[in-house]
C-alpha cells in the first residue's frame, strides 16, 4: 500500500475509501473476492517467463517436506447438504491420531454459520474422502478445529506443532502446503520474516506466494513441524503472505479436543468472540491516546501507529490556491465474520485552506467535500440502514459540525458500526474534515469511542 | 364562428324559437342557425334548412318539429343508414323521439349539433380573469429574466476555483438553461395553440421565468435555514419546494391550455404534485430508508451564518445515545435475508 497523492479535495476521500478497501482485501486474500484476481494473474503469466531453479538443494528439501506431510494434508470442502455440490474449498491438516484437523475459520464459515444448508468433507492427497464435524472456532485468529466424523479404521498420521519455546530465526526457510485454487496439492517455499508489524493479533510475515485455496494449510519448518497456518496474503504486493502462529492453533486444539460437534449455527459464538475482540480493541485504542502536533491550529485526533498504519500527503497551492493535507490511519487486519469482515477501526482527516477563494466559494467547496461521504458498508440484508445524529458541537475554542451514524448487524444484533464525521466551522476559508470509523462494536463501546474521538478536538492554545 | 348566426327566415322581426349550433370536436361552436319556424330539416339535400357536407349523413338526415297535438318538440330520423345519436341514445331510421330538455346534443354522421330552445335559461355572465401582477408588464419580464440569469451565474461561480474561466462555464450553463427554457415554454405554447388556437408564448415565457427564479431560490433556502438553525429536516424535505413550484407552473401554464376548465387545471397541478411527491418519497425510502432526502445536512455555509448554538459534548452524546432505540427497531424489521446474500452457486470457490 503506497501513499496516495491527492489532486482534489473531493477525490481525497475517494482515495481514502479505496485505500481502506484495499487494506480489507489484504486480509481476505483467501476469500472469494480475491480469487478472480489471482486466477487472472496466473492465466496471464507465460510459462516460459519463469526460470526453473537450477539449484536442487531447495527443491530436495521442499520435496522431502511434502513427502513427509503428504498424508497429513487434506483439502476441506464445503458442500451443499443433500446435493453434494461444492461451494468452497480450502486446506487443512491432521493434528491428532484420532482425526482432529486444523484449518481457518473462513474455510468452514458457511457450514459454521449455516449448518442446516452445508456439510464439510475432507479429501486426502490420495483421494480418501469423509465427513468432518466442526468442534470449535477461534474467530479472532481465524482458526477452526474439525474432527473426522466416522470412527477411523486406523490412526491418522498427524503433524506436530513447533513448540513456542523454539522461535524461528528471521530468514529461516519454511514451506507452506495446501491446495491452491482446487488445482491439486502443492508446496510453496518461502522465508520466515518475523511477525507482521502493526498487526492487532500476531501474524507471521511469510515471504512466499500463498494462493486462494491454500487457506488453512500448514506452514512447516525444516523439521516438518507446523510453525503457522496459512491465512492471507496481500494483493497489492508480491510474496507478502501471512500465517497464524502455531501457539494459537495449539491453544485451540487444547480447548476443543474433547468438545462435542457444533450442531447449531455459530452466530451466537461468532457474536460472543467478536464482543471479546471489540472490547480488547476499544481498550487498547483508548489506552494508547492520540498523537500530538497533528495540526498547526487545532488538536485533531490521530492515533499512534501501534496497530494501525498511517499515511499522509500534502499538496500546497494546488488548483484554486487550495492547500491540502491529509492523513489516514487504518488497521491492516479485520476479523472474518462470514459474508463480511469487521472489527477494525480507522481515522482520517483532511486539512485545507484557500484564502484566495473567499468565504462563499470556500463554503461551497467545504460542502461538497462534506457531502461526499458514504455511510453504507454492507448490503441491507446484512446491516440496517444508518441512523444518524448531528448538530453543532462546541469544543475548546472551536465549533464543529458533527454527524454520528450507527448501523447494526442483522445477524449479530449486539454489534454495530459507528461513523463519526466532523467539520470545523471557525474559519471562513480554512477547515478540517475528519472521520472516524469503527466496525463491529458494542453499542456502549461505539459511544465510548465516539466520545473519545470527539473530545480530542480543540483549538490549540 | 363565422360572423353572426344565420336565419331560417329573412323576416328578422319574428322572435327566434331555437338556435342550432354546429360544434367542433372540442365543443366550440363553428356555425349557428337561428330557428324561427318548425320544422327544422337537416341533411345533405339542398332543400334542408341546414345543408351538410358530411358524407356520412343522409340527404334528409333528421328533422325537428312540434308534435302534431302541440306537445313538446320531437326529432324524427330520416332515411339514414347511420341513424342519429340524441344525447346518449342511438336512433335508427324513421324513429321519432320527443325532446324534453331545452338544450339537446345530436350527432349525425361525424357532425355534432346542439339545439338550444328559447326555454333555456342563460347562465350568468362570467367575469374576465385578470392576469396576476407578476405576470403582467415588461419590467416584470425583464427583472425575472435578469434575476434568474444572475442566480444561475452565482451558482456556477460558486463551483469554480479562483483563476478558472467561470464566465465560459456560465455561458455554457446559460445556453443549456435557455435551451431547456425555450423547449419548455415552446411545448406549452404548442399545447395552447392546439387547444385554444392561440400560442400565448408570452404567457408561458413569463410563467417559466417566474418558476425558474423560484426554483433557483428553492435550491438555497432549505439548506441555508437548515444550517443556520441546525434543523436538518428543513434541508431534508427541501425537495418539496421544487415540486410545489412545478405544480404551480403547470397550473398556470394550463390557464392558456384549458381556459374554461379551472377544475381540470387544479387537478393537473395536484396530479403533478402528487406524482412528484410519490416518486421523491419512494426514491428517498429506497436509497436511505428515510422519508427525507440524504442522511445528514450536507450544506455548510460561512461560520458567520450559524445562528443555532453549539452543544456541549455531553448534550450531543445524549442525542447519539438515543439512536439505540431506532437501531434496535431496524434490526427487528428484518433478520432473515442473509441467506439470499450467501453464494448458493455450486461453482468451486477456493479458500
Amino acid at each position: 500500500m503506497c501513499p496516495v497523492f491527492v489532486r482534489s479535495l473531493t477525490n481525497l476521500w475517494r482515495h481514502a475509501v479505496a485505500a481502506l478497501a484495499l487494506a480489507t482485501l489484504a486480509l481476505c486474500a483467501a476469500t472469494a473476492s480475491a480469487a478472480p484476481m489471482v486466477m487472472a494473474a496466473l492465466a496471464t503469466e507465460p510459462a516460459t517467463a519463469v526460470p526453473v531453479p537450477s539449484s536442487d538443494a531447495v527443491s530436495v528439501s521442499a520435496s522431502r517436506a511434502y513427502e513427509r506431510a503428504r498424508s497429513q494434508l487434506v483439502q476441506i470442502r464445503t458442500v451443499v447438504k443433500g446435493r453434494g455440490s461444492q461451494t468452497s474449498a480450502g486446506s487443512g491438516f491432521f493434528v491428532s491420531a484420532t482425526g482432529h484437523i486444523l484449518t481457518n475459520f473462513h474455510v468452514v464459515s458457511e457450514t459454521a454459520l449455516e449448518p442446516q444448508a452445508h456439510d464439510l468433507l475432507y479429501v486426502t492427497a490420495d483421494g480418501k474422502e469423509g465427513r468432518v464435524d466442526l468442534l470449535m472456532i477461534d474467530v479472532r485468529h481465524d482458526l477452526a478445529l474439525l474432527k473426522v466424523a466416522d470412527a477411523p479404521s486406523q490412526p491418522f498420521e498427524a503433524l506436530t506443532l513447533r513448540p513456542a519455546q523454539e522461535p524461528l530465526r528471521q530468514g529461516e526457510r519454511i514451506v507452506s502446503l495446501g491446495v491452491p485454487l482446487d488445482v491439486g496439492f502443492a508446496i510453496v517455499e518461502g522465508l520466515y520474516n518475523g511477525l507482521a508489524e502493526r498487526s492487532f493479533y500476531p501474524q507471521i510475515f511469510f515471504a512466499g506466494s500463498l494462493n486462494s485455496g491454500m487457506s488453512g494449510g500448514p506452514a512447516l519448518d525444516q523439521q516438518g513441524r507446523v510453525v503457522g497456518v496459512n491465512v492471507a496474503r496481500r494483493t497489492d504486493g508480491e510474496q507478502v503472505s501471512f500465517l497464524v502462529p502455531a501457539p494459537f492453533a495449539r491453544e485451540l486444539l487444547a480447548r476443543g479436543r474433547e468438545a462435542p460437534p457444533m450442531q447449531r449455527s455459530a452466530y451466537p459464538e461468532l457474536s460472543r468472540q467478536l464482543l471479546v475482540h471489540q472490547e480488547e480493541l476499544t481498550q487498547r485504542f483508548i489506552e494508547q491516546g492520540w498523537r500530538t502536533a497533528t495540526h498547526a491550529r487545532y488538536s485533531v485526533p490521530v492515533p499512534p501507529d501501534r496497530f494501525m498504519r498511517c499515511w499522509g500527503s500534502n499538496q500546497a497551492a494546488g488548483k484554486g490556491g487550495l492547500n491540502l493535507e491529509s492523513a489516514k490511519c487504518s488497521m491492516d487486519s479485520d476479523v472474518f465474520a462470514g459474508a463480511f469482515t469487521t472489527g477494525s477501526l480507522s481515522t482520517r482527516h483532511e486539512t485545507y485552506s484557500a484564502p484566495s477563494m473567499g468565504p462563499w466559494r470556500f463554503a461551497a467547496l467545504h460542502s461538497r467535500s462534506f457531502a461526499n461521504e458514504t455511510f453504507t458498508r454492507l448490503s441491507d440484508a446484512q446491516m440496517t440502514s444508518p441512523q444518524c445524529h448531528e448538530d453543532f458541537l462546541e469544543r475548546p475554542g472551536l465549533t464543529l459540525r458533527a454527524v454520528v451514524c450507527l448501523r447494526a448487524y442483522r445477524r449479530l444484533p449486539e454489534l454495530c458500526d459507528v461513523s463519526v464525521l466532523v467539520a470545523t466551522l471557525d474559519q471562513p476559508t480554512a477547515a478540517v474534515l475528519a472521520r472516524f470509523d469503527g466496525e463491529g462494536l458494542s453499542h456502549a463501546n461505539a459511544l465510548k469511542l465516539t466520545r473519545h474521538y470527539l473530545s480530542a478536538f480543540g483549538r490549540l492554545p | 364562428m363565422n360572423g353572426g348566426p344565420l336565419d331560417t327566415m329573412t323576416a328578422r322581426a319574428t322572435a327566434p324559437l331555437a338556435l342550432l349550433e354546429v360544434l367542433d370536436r372540442d365543443g366550440h361552436v363553428r356555425h349557428q342557425l337561428k330557428v324561427r319556424q318548425w320544422p327544422l330539416r337537416v341533411g345533405r339535400a339542398l332543400d334542408n334548412d341546414w345543408v351538410l357536407d358530411d358524407p356520412h349523413t343522409a340527404a334528409h338526415h333528421f328533422s325537428v318539429s312540434v308534435a302534431p297535438q302541440g306537445g313538446p318538440l320531437q326529432v324524427e330520423v330520416g332515411d339514414s343508414i347511420n341513424g342519429l345519436w340524441v344525447e346518449q341514445r342511438w336512433l335508427p331510421a324513421r324513429a321519432v323521439v320527443a325532446l324534453t330538455v331545452p338544450a339537446t346534443w345530436f350527432k349525425a354522421g361525424e357532425t355534432w349539433f346542439r339545439l338550444r330552445t328559447a326555454a333555456l335559461s342563460l347562465a350568468p355572465e362570467l367575469a374576465l380573469e385578470a392576469s396576476p401582477a407578476p405576470l403582467r408588464g415588461k419590467p416584470v419580464l425583464g427583472i425575472t429574466a435578469v434575476l434568474g440569469g444572475a442566480a444561475l451565474g452565482l451558482r456556477t461561480w460558486l463551483l469554480t476555483d479562483p483563476g478558472e474561466d467561470w464566465l465560459n462555464l456560465v455561458s455554457i450553463e446559460l445556453l443549456i438553461t435557455v435551451g431547456l427554457f425555450l423547449a419548455w415554454s415552446g411545448l406549452w405554447a404548442l399545447l395552447s395553440k392546439l387547444m385554444t388556437r392561440r400560442a400565448n408564448l408570452d404567457w408561458h415565457v413569463r410563467v417559466a421565468l417566474l418558476a425558474n427564479l423560484a426554483w433557483e431560490v428553492s435550491r438555497v433556502v432549505p439548506g441555508l435555514l437548515g444550517f443556520s438553525f441546525s434543523q436538518p429536516w428543513i434541508a431534508s424535505f427541501g425537495f418539496v419546494l421544487p415540486l410545489l413550484i412545478l405544480a404551480w407552473a403547470v397550473t398556470w401554464h394550463m390557464r392558456q391550455v384549458e381556459p374554461r376548465r379551472p377544475r381540470r387545471r387544479q387537478a393537473f397541478g395536484m396530479l403533478t404534485l402528487t406524482v412528484g411527491l410519490f416518486l421523491s418519497l419512494g426514491a428517498n425510502l429506497s436509497t436511505s430508508d428515510r422519508w427525507g432526502q440524504g442522511l445528514y445536512l450536507t450544506h455548510l455555509y460561512p461560520p458567520s451564518l450559524r445562528l443555532a448554538p453549539a452543544l456541549d459534548l455531553d448534550t450531543f452524546m445524549t442525542g447519539v445515545t438515543g439512536l439505540k432505540e431506532e437501531l434496535d427497531h431496524k434490526v427487528a424489521e428484518r433478520v432473515d435475508d442473509e441467506e439470499s446474500e450467501a453464494n448458493p452457486s455450486s461453482e468451486v470457490e477456493a479458500r
